[in-house]
């Protein structure tokens, strides 16, 4: 974790959001694009490394997506090693993941993104915080927030050792099961899970949807963008964290594709432009037609909103309820706007709530059987789940002694990387013409891009805690004639 | 993470923390973990000594049983003054507002725990490290750094003294 204060100039631009907005002639946008700061060296240090530490130094990349990282890294290894883990050892695992995405979506509608709607878009900046929220739901609601997530993540240490670097995971299954004795505070914690989940669509029905002026923002053009979506879906095509197959709807939600992560470079290209180190994944059957939206373009989504459009349904009881009156309102599907990631994070909260409930219930859980052991001499290994933030890939190729020669890693953040560019050109679009722009540009395009809740892969932050956000305005020659920051 | 007998146990705790932060695997960003290591020796009977790769909202949970903390964190100021030390207390969130609700620091920590009536150390003291280099992936701290370890300690070390007195 860093601090960041300011202090003109920053000579170093990484770990902030940097945007870039380029001008025509007429001092109207061209182009304007999201920089997300790269992992600098990843590749290398890695490179020799006994490929079973991957589980452990890969949530190490990021304070936010650790789990996310582990449990990826750990199917690489299953598949890796050729082992198939016994089915206790797959219930645990998908069990701790819902406990995370539970947590994680939990922090975000409450405390990340949350304040947008529920203390409101308009809210004075200084109130349209964390604080600004508990102040709307009471603090009965403010002390659940924390207590809850404090109770998954004690549960979370409980059974994988840490909550921010597990070390549970390992090729064939877990290194810890769960007792029976243990059981039952397992189930109390997720019975409470379910009921905190349904409170938050309660909250965000009473707040927001109840509100037609967040409504008409909520659809509105300026965060609509009509893109292909991509989720992770079950043997029934409903959504599900931690396995399954790849599946990818077009912007009319026709089914484009639905694939084995092992196949991921038939159907995932990357695009680079010289302007950033980021590669921008699109379809590659499609292909690159730039940042644009429409069906002959490849640029993807993922997230909540893209896993809800790519999926035909959730797994669980009241998730599908909250799905379908989701889709009855919206009376479309898929939806395209950008902002109903917000209400999908809150259907994805009921569904994990529910299915770790379903597995901390099920009488396989506290079997002994949590490890397969491999004979098998290791080369490919490759692993997807969804992070909060949506779809990830670890690719890892070894020598025959399973020591790492190569890892490629496809974050969330990366896979949207070019629909947020798009999001935040149409916000830059929107307020800058014939050359006159203001700091409005900074709140349109943080509200554009915080939907996807994109995740910068390091602990910046700054006093007083804001995300430092830069935007360079820059002429048509590539030449910087302003710059507009928050911090 | 470090994390002693004495934190599980309540009756054991101390009354005073010294909190390391940091991502050892991120160069110098690991500075506040690596201090740690060298602080133990010298306030073991003192202060309950942890260090911890989270952040955010859960820090809560650390300093929450504390009467008073010291935070040591690194700190990226874009000059050439590695090594440098930086100072903050409470009253330097009090006079910061909130400006952004993507990221959550200790300015919001400190404010949501008083906000819901958390228990909060009464006095906080954070110390920040000006580092040169916390974004390339490496288990080492750059060489610049390195060379004023040895300083840092010893300024530190009389810092942290006068504040737990």
């Amino acid at each position: 974790m860093e601090h960041r204060i300011t202090i003109d100039p920053i000579t170093r631009l990484e770990g902030h959001g940097k945007i870039e907005i380029f001008l025509d002639e007429n001092g109207n946008v061209e182009k304007a694009y999201f920089v997300v700061p790269e992992l600098r060296g990843f590749e290398i240090f890695v490179k020799g490394k006994p490929a079973e530490d991957m589980p452990i130094i890969t949530p190490r990349i990021c304070g936010v997506c650790p789990t996310a990282h582990h449990m990826a890294s750990t199917k690489a290894l299953d598949d890796l090693y050729k082992v198939e883990p016994p089915s206790p050892a797959k219930k645990l695992r998908e069990m701790l993941y819902n406990m995370f995405m539970l947590e994680d979506h939990a922090l975000h509608v409450y405390i990340l993104g949350g304040p947008d709607f529920i203390v409101g878009p308009k809210a004075k900046k200084e109130e349209r915080n964390v604080l600004g929220v508990i102040q709307k739901v009471g603090l009965e609601i403010g002390k659940k927030v924390i207590s809850m997530r404090r109770e998954i993540r004690e549960l979370m240490t409980l059974l994988a050792g840490k909550v921010i670097h597990p070390a549970w995971g390992v090729p064939g299954g877990v290194t810890r099961g769960l007792k029976e004795e243990e059981r039952k505070n397992f189930v109390k914690v997720a019975e409470k899970g379910v009921e905190f989940a349904l409170f938050t669509l309660k909250v965000f029905k009473d707040i927001v949807l109840s509100n037609k002026e967040y409504v008409e923002l909520i659809t509105s053009d300026t965060y609509t963008h009509r893109t292909y979506y991509m989720g992770l879906v079950d043997n029934n095509k409903k959504v599900n964290f931690y396995d399954g197959k790849i599946r990818v709807v077009d912007p009319e939600g026709k089914e484009f594709a639905l694939f084995d992560v092992r196949d991921y470079k038939d159907y995932i290209a990357e695009h680079v432009e010289n302007w950033t180190y980021i590669k921008f994944p699109f379809l590659k059957k499609v292909g690159w037609k730039g940042f644009i939206d429409g069906k002959d373009s490849g640029v993807y989504s993922v997230a909540p909103l893209a896993r809800l459009n790519a999926s035909e349904g959730m797994a669980t009881p009241k998730a599908q309820e909250a799905y379908e009156e989701f889709y009855k309102t919206l009376g479309v599907k898929p939806v395209h706007h950008t902002l109903a990631n917000h209400w999908a994070r809150v259907i994805e909260m009921i569904y994990a709530a529910e299915r770790f409930l379903e597995l901390a219930k099920d009488p396989e859980i506290t079997s002994d059987n949590i490890r397969n052991i491999s004979k098998e001499i290791p080369s490919v290994g490759i692993g997807v789940v969804e992070a909060p933030r949506g779809i990830l890939i670890h690719h890892y190729e070894t020598d025959e002694k399973g020591f790492i020669t190569k890892a490629n890693l496809i974050v969330a953040t990366q896979n949207n990387a070019a629909r947020i560019a798009m999001s935040v050109e149409k916000a830059a679009k929107g307020l800058i013409k014939n050359g006159k722009y203001d700091e409005g540009i900074l709140n349109m395009i943080e509200m554009a891009f915080r939907a996807y809740d994109p995740c910068h892969a390091c602990g910046t932050h700054s006093l007083p805690g804001n995300i430092p956000l830069l935007i360079n305005i820059r002429d048509k020659k590539g030449n910087i004639i302003d710059k507009i920051k928050n911090f | 993470m470090i994390r002693l007998k004495t934190f599980e146990k309540k009756d054991l705790r101390k009354k005073y923390l010294i909190l390391g932060l940091g991502n050892t695997i991120r160069g110098d960003d690991g500075i506040g973990i690596y201090l740690t290591k060298f602080l133990e020796k010298k306030f073991l009977n003192l202060a309950d000594i942890i260090s911890t790769e989270e952040m955010g909202l859960s820090l809560i949970d650390f300093l929450s049983p504390y009467e008073k903390a010291v935070i040591i964190d690194s700190i990226f100021t874009g000059k050439k003054d590695i090594g440098e030390i930086y100072i903050f207390k409470q009253k330097d969130f009090d006079s910061k507002q909130i400006k952004s609700n993507h990221y959550i620091g200790l300015p919001e920590i400190y404010k949501i725990a008083k906000k819901l009536k958390i228990p909060f150390p009464k006095e906080l003291l954070i110390i920040g490290i000006s580092v040169e280099d916390p974004y390339t992936i490496k288990p080492e701290l750059s060489e610049n750094l390195k060379k004023k370890i040895p300083e840092i300690i010893t300024k530190i070390e009389k810092i942290i003294r006068d504040f737990l007195k």
